[in-house]
């Protein structure tokens, strides 16, 4: 892991609980989970359907507030945060890759990769300046262009990281990128964001079924019944702060 | 889109009624500036049983002195005739009138000069702006009527119909009334047209003009139109019109309105996944706020713009 400082806590979740309520019967989802993610990590979150990883994943995203805990993000006590306030982390600190891709379909390439920066004030030609970068990377420049409904679903994929990526992020929650590809182009985006962990040091958080490409993240979590159980120690036998 | 549509159509219809209201009424107000102010028409028509030709040949200029209230005072003698001139022919009124009748309706000569009473006997006529076009006719040119030839001494400026007045002036031939006697044997003067002075009060006028003439003229029925109050009631029709169209544009911009509101309600349900992805890529809450404003904004102008443009252009 390249020029990453080691035991800098990226990510510390102390007890948290989440539940909602559905006609008036509390369910509790989440049940004291406790959790720590250093900065550079690889991590893959398992679990079967309705065990509560999307409401993690939505905690750790601040989408979502948890119920009681406290969720530390970049040492920052999101509990006290306001929206606006956390609308501002999100956009600074997190990249999102999501299973539908979820690119704008009336923007171009372009504008949909500019426009985390434009939320954080960029001026606009300096943001598609910096888009323009990040397609470079992807190897999409060429396409800027292009609606995302012309491109194909890795392309649109590949297009998702860039997006979540332009806005330099200490950490790129993905949700299942790989659900909606076939093998192959899913193990390509794959070697992608793992090229991003290892090369950028960017943490990376990701839920998936597959546990093949589970395995190749450092840390496997898997959530049952709303706990969450950390699977193996991390292959590249960094130490786990869990 | 359909919001668009609706809110276009909406600011067009608007649009469009104001200036038809509003033209409609400077029509109005146009028609009275150009007839003049104190302008009153008798008509002549016989009642039934009564023979002959009108028992009305008074001295028209002794009118002006009886009633003192009266400035010009233009009888008028209306004949359809066929005339032609260097091989083509056309319809038109001849009309037998005084020297009077180009200060009462506002006639200028464009060419030539107007009828006087120098020209009583003679053969001379002016021509409507409408006929000498038609006939390409020229001062002096020698026009074709009934076995008579008569010659063009005026041609008339354009004038635009009035319809309060008896007289098309750009479809008329005009010569002296006793020269109307060789198209008809025995011609009746079928309308008086009348110049009040300034300071006269007209329906006074009007009911002293009708009981004398109703007295010079038995056998004859005689209407005196007043055209002030003609127009007047004119004008205030325009006004209830005027009102009822504010009205139905109100509407039709409330209906506007609630189709805009509609659209954006239904555009923030259908867009769910496009503001959570926006708010995952650190939008906050205002700049979805102002997303949705914006767009709302802007449906509304365009619509508005395209709407007036297509009212000013229909109206």
């Amino acid at each position: 892991m390249a020029g990453i400082s080691e035991g800098l806590i990226l990510i510390e979740l102390d007890r948290v609980c989440q539940s909602y309520y559905r006609n008036g019967i509390q369910q509790q989802i989440l049940q004291e989970v406790s959790l720590s993610v250093a900065r550079g990590e690889s991590c893959a979150i398992v679990g079967s359907s309705g065990s509560g990883k999307s409401t993690l994943l939505n905690i750790l995203g601040l989408l979502d507030r948890p119920l009681s805990g406290r969720f530390l993000l970049d040492g920052v006590d999101i509990s006290h945060s306001t929206a606006d306030a956390c609308a501002d982390l999100r956009n600074r600190l997190i990249g999102f890759v999501f299973q539908g891709f979820n690119l704008l379909p009336r923007l171009s390439v372009l504008d949909n990769v500019a426009l985390p920066l434009l939320y954080r004030g960029c001026p606009r030609v300096e943001a598609r300046q910096r888009a323009i970068c990040q397609l470079e990377r992807i190897g999409l420049a060429e396409r800027f262009a292009y609606r995302p409904t012309e491109l194909s679903g890795g392309q649109c994929q590949r297009v998702a990281i860039a997006r979540a990526l332009v806005g330099e992020p200490a950490l790129i929650l993905a949700d299942e990128p790989t659900g909606n590809l076939d093998n192959t182009t899913a193990q390509d985006i794959m070697d992608l964001l793992l090229q991003l962990n290892e090369c950028d040091g960017v943490t990376l958080v990701m839920v998936t079924h597959d546990k093949g490409l589970a395995s190749q993240l450092g840390r496997q979590l898997l959530v049952r019944d709303g706990r969450v159980v950390e699977l193996e120690l991390c292959r590249q036998g960094a130490t786990s702060n869990a | 889109m359909f919001a668009l549509l609706g809110i276009a159509v909406g600011c067009a219809a608007v649009t469009a009624l104001l200036n038809i209201g509003h033209s409609a009424a400077n029509e109005a107000t146009d028609t009275f500036k150009r007839l003049g102010t104190n302008t009153l028409v008798v008509s002549f028509s016989p009642l039934s049983g009564s023979v002959g030709p009108s028992a009305v040949a008074p001295d028209w200029k002794a009118l002006t002195v009886e009633l003192t209230e009266i400035e010009y005072v233009a009888p008028v003698v209306m004949h359809s005739a066929r005339i032609r001139h260097a091989g083509r022919d056309t319809d038109v009124s001849i009309v037998g009138t005084t020297q009077d009748l180009a200060p009462v309706m506002g006639l200028r000569a464009d060419r030539g000069h107007l009828l006087s009473d120098f020209d009583r006997c003679s053969t001379y006529v002016v021509v409507g702006a409408g006929v000498a076009r038609g006939l390409a006719l020229e001062l002096g040119s020698r026009l074709q009527v009934a076995g008579y030839l008569l010659e063009v001494i005026g041609i008339l400026a354009n004038q635009p119909f009035n319809p309060l007045l008896p007289v098309d002036v750009d479809e008329s031939v005009f010569l002296p009334i006793e020269g109307i006697r060789r198209m008809r044997p025995a011609p009746g003067i079928g309308n008086v047209i009348v110049q009040a002075h300034d300071t006269a009060d007209l329906a006074q006028t009007a009911s002293t003009l009708k009981r004398y003439l109703d007295h010079a003229s038995r056998g004859y029925q005689v209407d005196v139109q007043v055209p002030r109050q003609l127009l007047e009631a004119l004008s205030r029709q325009a006004n209830t019109f005027a009102y009822l169209l504010a009205g139905v544009g109100g509407i039709a911009l409330l209906v506007g309105g609630v189709g805009v509101m509609n659209v954006m309600l239904m555009g923030v349900r259908e867009r769910r996944r496009e503001i959570g992805v926006r708010m995952a890529l650190g939008a906050r809450a205002s700049d979805i706020r102002n997303l949705f404003l914006a767009e709302a904004a802007g449906l509304c102008l365009s619509g508005s713009t395209l709407g007036a443009i297509g009212g000013l252009l229909f109206a």
